[in-house]
């Protein structure tokens, strides 16, 4: 395994392209837009020669979509009704 | 009462006041700004609050706690950050408070995680799971798992991934609410997200 290893890691250095460890680190700001113009070429390059880094990538953007879609929760409107009353009531409203 | 709360608080008259506004009204103790003020923000808080603590009733205690501190502060507001950031932050506050005093939480670190690299190169092949039918990502169950995942996070992970990809707060609003620098806000959302990839991978595909 470390020969393979070892070999990819000369292949990445070799395109200029970050290594998978890299990648994982650069998911984030890659995601979020936030690496320069240049990175996020050589993240994309990676990408699409790395088969475990693009399935890492799209699972980690499903990840942040589940958390942005959760179910809704909502208050029970009697509940409001009652913090309504507490506050006038400490306020003095 | 002449108003009751219905499910649609985007349709309240009131919710077109404006922050400063309110703040004057919450100032005067007037009922109106204390009706905006739950109109507004109560169902915010209490999502927040149950994704930290995960109980109903606990939850409605911190709304309520929130609320009357506002209520009460709002003399003291500076206003150096807007009034939500200001809630939330007694919201983030008073739900870790309520946490560290819940007993037997097992936290999970990226110990695994970081193992999974070789030379820097990736030993272990990732599956796809974010090609799984959309039926399951809409289930409840996907969803209460993950509800679950996050509650085992630990503290400052779960409050930054809380507010960053939960509640949608900018960046900039994370950083003020949690008074954090902008690189270590970005690493705290980064291994929540990498451990709740992990967890997920290992409940559906693995």
């Amino acid at each position: 395994m470390s020969v393979k290893t070892r070999m990819m890691k000369w292949m990445f250095r070799m395109m200029g392209l970050p290594t998978c460890e890299e990648v994982d680190q650069f998911a984030y700001d890659f995601l979020e837009g936030q690496l320069d113009p240049k990175t996020t070429h050589q993240v994309k390059r990676h990408l699409k020669t790395c088969k475990n880094c693009h399935r890492f990538m799209e699972s980690y953007r499903k990840t942040r979509s589940l958390g942005q879609s959760p179910p809704s929760i909502a208050l029970d409107p009697e509940f409001k009704e009652k913090i309504l009353e507490f506050l006038s009531r400490k306020g003095g409203a | 009462m002449s108003h009751s709360f219905n499910k649609d608080f985007s349709s309240s008259p009131a919710s077109h006041l404006n922050e400063g506004e309110l703040i004057r009204g919450l100032t005067q103790k007037e009922e109106w700004a204390y009706r905006q003020l739950i109109d507004q923000w109560s169902d915010k808080l209490y999502r927040l609050a149950y994704r930290f603590l995960g109980k109903k009733e606990e939850a409605e205690e911190i709304v309520q706690e929130v609320l009357q501190k506002v209520v009460e502060k709002i003399d003291t507001f500076q206003g150096d950050s807007s009034l939500y950031t200001w809630m939330y932050r007694i919201a983030v506050n008073q739900s870790l408070m309520r946490l560290r005093t819940q007993k037997g939480k097992e936290f999970v670190s990226l110990e695994e995680h970081a193992s999974e690299f070789e030379n820097g190169i990736r030993v272990r092949e990732i599956p796809d799971w974010s090609k799984l039918p959309e039926e399951l990502f809409a289930k409840k169950e996907l969803h209460d798992f993950l509800q679950q995942c996050v509650d085992e996070l630990p503290e400052d992970l779960k409050t930054a991934y809380l507010l960053k990809d939960v509640e949608g707060f900018s960046e900039e609003e994370v950083c003020t609410t949690l008074e954090l620098s902008k690189p270590a806000m970005r690493n705290r959302v980064h291994r929540a997200r990498l451990i709740l990839r992990e967890k997920l991978e290992r409940k559906y595909v693995r």
